[in-house]
């Protein structure tokens, strides 16, 4: 098969589809009157969701924190110091999430495909990053309860389950957050946390910025 | 209210711009109704970019920024599509039924650029397109000599694919 062929073959086409094609403009019309931006552009009701969710939480834990502050004794310093953590890594969650999807939004189209491409699905990937937050919050739910009675009632064997289960959670959520990265994309145990469908365009994002950036060193 | 003279012009640029649409769309989505979405987030987008046109380039630089900006997006997306429509019920661009037959050669030809990566397919449909290497080069963002390159690599594919169809 030779090159004029190939090409000859694509002109064909394109005569063909020059006879067949045919434009629809109240379509258009809609979409130049803004009639379908909404239909055209729908924002995953799950991230919306998501948002509302993790911004009703923040606000909830907040709320528990100044009736716990209002009344603070010495045992209160644990829910306190835990649900002002939590609130911290949530809130930070959410403003990265937003944040990055309005520079999606964004994205100037116009510009050179590669380019494009390589921005977009950094930002992708970066989501990564929302996961890696999170994950450094999980020690707080381990401490969050801890009360007077646990000081005055509690048994050694209720201490030692209690620092295990901490010393456990700190030790994964630290080594998660050092290891959560494109590098490690390919490991096992990252498709085992990152194997649900919410993730697959995530991770989907971060192959595609790899071949992106082999594709220039060619 | 009368259409203004921006949205006619945005009309012909379409009606001129038709084909490459609808190439571009279907080489990256086989789909039907997903390609209708495609085709729709496609014209959207143009309409979008319109009014910021920088006539520095050609209408065509610029259709095919979008338009290829759009489809790899759009194909890199989550997969499990199905039944998610734009909620607009007709196709902007409508294929009359003679564009399906398009002959068994056309048809291999279209299925080893679909097979191709993301990248790759861009610079082949361009390449069918006779842009020069450096309308390619100005539309990816590579330079001439790795479009060059490039573009030989995927031909040599085309051409091994289509041997091993034929013998």
């Amino acid at each position: 098969m030779e090159d004029n062929a190939l090409k000859e073959m694509w002109a064909n086409y394109d005569k063909k589809l020059e006879r067949s094609l045919a434009l629809n403009h109240r379509i258009i019309t809609e979409i130049q009157t803004q009639k379908a931006r909404t239909a055209l552009r729908p924002l995953k009701t799950v991230k919306i969701i998501a948002v509302i969710l993790g911004i009703l939480w923040a606000l909830l834990l907040s709320v528990l924190v100044c009736f716990a502050l209002s009344a603070m004794t010495y045992y209160r310093h644990f829910f306190v110091i835990s649900a002002v953590a939590i609130i911290i890594t949530t809130v930070a969650a959410i403003v990265a999430y937003i944040r990055q999807v309005v520079l999606i939004q964004q994205i100037d189209n116009s510009m050179h495909v590669v380019e494009v491409q390589r921005k977009l699905a950094a930002l992708q990937s970066s989501t990564i990053n929302i996961a890696r937050i999170l994950f450094l919050s999980a020690p707080f739910y381990t401490t969050f309860y801890i009360n007077k009675s646990m000081f005055e009632h509690g048994t050694i064997g209720l201490w030692v389950l209690q620092l295990t289960v901490t010393i456990v959670f700190t030790i994964i959520s630290v080594w998660l957050y050092r290891n959560i990265r494109l590098e490690n994309a390919d490991k096992p145990w990252f498709k085992f946390i990152f194997g649900s469908n919410e993730w697959t365009s995530v991770i989907k994002a971060m192959n595609f910025l790899k071949e992106i950036e082999a594709y220039e060193k060619e | 209210m009368p259409p203004s003279k921006e949205d006619n012009a945005f009309l012909l640029v379409i009606e001129q711009h038709k084909g490459i649409i609808y190439k571009i769309a279907n080489s990256y989505c086989k789909n039907t109704e997903d390609r209708k979405d495609l085709i729709q987030e496609i014209v959207y987008q143009l309409w979008r970019s319109f009014g910021g046109y920088n006539d520095q380039y050609k209408y065509s630089t610029w259709l095919y920024r979008i338009a290829l900006n759009v489809a790899i997006s759009f194909y890199r997306k989550d997969s499990k599509r199905a039944g998610r429509t734009s909620g607009l019920t007709a196709d902007i661009i409508i294929a009359a039924e003679e564009e399906e037959d398009t002959g068994p050669q056309l048809k291999l030809l279209q299925r080893f650029i679909s097979e191709l990566p993301e990248l790759d397919r861009a610079i082949m449909i361009l390449y069918l397109e006779e842009k020069s290497y450096r309308e390619i080069a100005e539309i990816l963002g590579l330079t001439e000599t790795n479009i060059a390159t490039k573009i030989n690599r995927i031909k040599n594919k085309l051409k091994r694919k289509f041997s091993t169809i034929h013998n």
